[in-house]
């Protein structure tokens, strides 16, 4: 019985220690905290407190852009970048901070086209909205009255 | 004859848990997304989740590879299996659209039957990989 105790012990208890060094040392180690943020993310809730100009990029396809979207934002997905990178250039400006959504936490989008406004066209206050399209859905309706939606 | 079978099979079988504890290991974020399809579990343990398995199927798979301990990893991924099998099931019944997340972000499409089967599959290789000794003292 210990006999076998000891050949599942550290079976069980090594992942916790090569976990715990993982976390610390990898880079793509996610945030701990869901509210917590990532570089280059923002809150909806910190959209009430923004200062500066900002527009508003729906990285989700055309047909949920149309179904539904945030005030003001534009499409811009990664099949169509070509042609509604146009619609982007023509109202940014360097003093105007760009922030891209997608469906939820778990899509990728958002964070590939950020990255390629950054890179391509060097936008350097380029965010990622936290939560996408599903925490515009979920928030408190004064956050959404005061972001200019139906609240 | 059966004894190859089972070393070959081994060696399969514990090249497959490695290479996919490897690969969730240096992508965690990824695999986190995954994890989150879901719906199963609250985030935080999402994210415990995250860090403790890749290093528990790499060891787990290495160990499978010592004749000794091959049957202490072998039972231990067997339940491994069996909470997979279950996860896959729920979520297929639930009809979520999930990333498997078994083998990193390669897996886009989900289809259920084929993630429960190869599973299954794994499964029973890892049931053919346990060393039971067939005859009982008595006979020695």
């Amino acid at each position: 019985m210990m006999r076998r105790f000891w050949q599942i012990a550290p079976l069980v208890l090594l992942p916790i220690l090569i976990g715990g060094l993982n976390a610390w040392l990898n880079p793509n180690t996610p945030p701990w905290s869901p509210m917590e943020l990532a570089e280059g993310e923002i809150a909806l809730e910190y959209l009430l407190k923004w200062e500066g100009d900002y527009i508003l990029l729906d990285a989700r396809g055309a047909e949920a852009y149309t179904s539904a979207h945030m005030p003001s934002a534009i499409n811009l997905n990664a099949g169509e970048f070509d042609t509604q990178i146009l619609n982007l250039l023509d109202v940014w400006s360097p003093d105007r901070s760009v922030i891209v959504y997608c469906d939820s936490r778990q899509c990728d989008a958002s964070e590939e086209i950020a990255n390629r406004l950054r890179q391509d066209f060097q936008m350097e206050r380029v965010f990622v909205l936290k939560g996408g399209w599903e925490s515009w859905t979920k928030a408190a309706p004064h956050v959404r009255s005061e972001l200019g939606g139906e609240g | 004859m059966i004894a190859w079978a089972k070393v070959l099979l081994r060696l399969i079988v514990a090249g497959l848990f490695i290479y996919a504890g490897a690969i969730k290991l240096v992508q965690p974020d990824t695999f986190l997304g995954d994890i989150e399809s879901y719906r199963m579990m609250p985030y935080t343990f999402a994210w415990l989740v995250v860090f403790y398995l890749p290093p528990f199927e790499i060891l787990c798979g290495m160990v499978l590879l010592l004749p000794r301990l091959q049957n202490v990893a072998a039972v231990l991924l067997l339940l491994l299996m069996v909470v997979f099998i279950i996860a896959i099931a729920v979520a297929w019944a639930r009809g979520l659209d999930i990333s498997c997340g078994c083998f990193g972000a390669s897996e886009t499409k989900t289809n259920y039957l084929w993630l429960i089967t190869r599973d299954l599959l794994i499964a029973a290789a890892l049931i053919f990989c346990l060393n039971i000794p067939l005859k009982s003292k008595n006979e020695n």
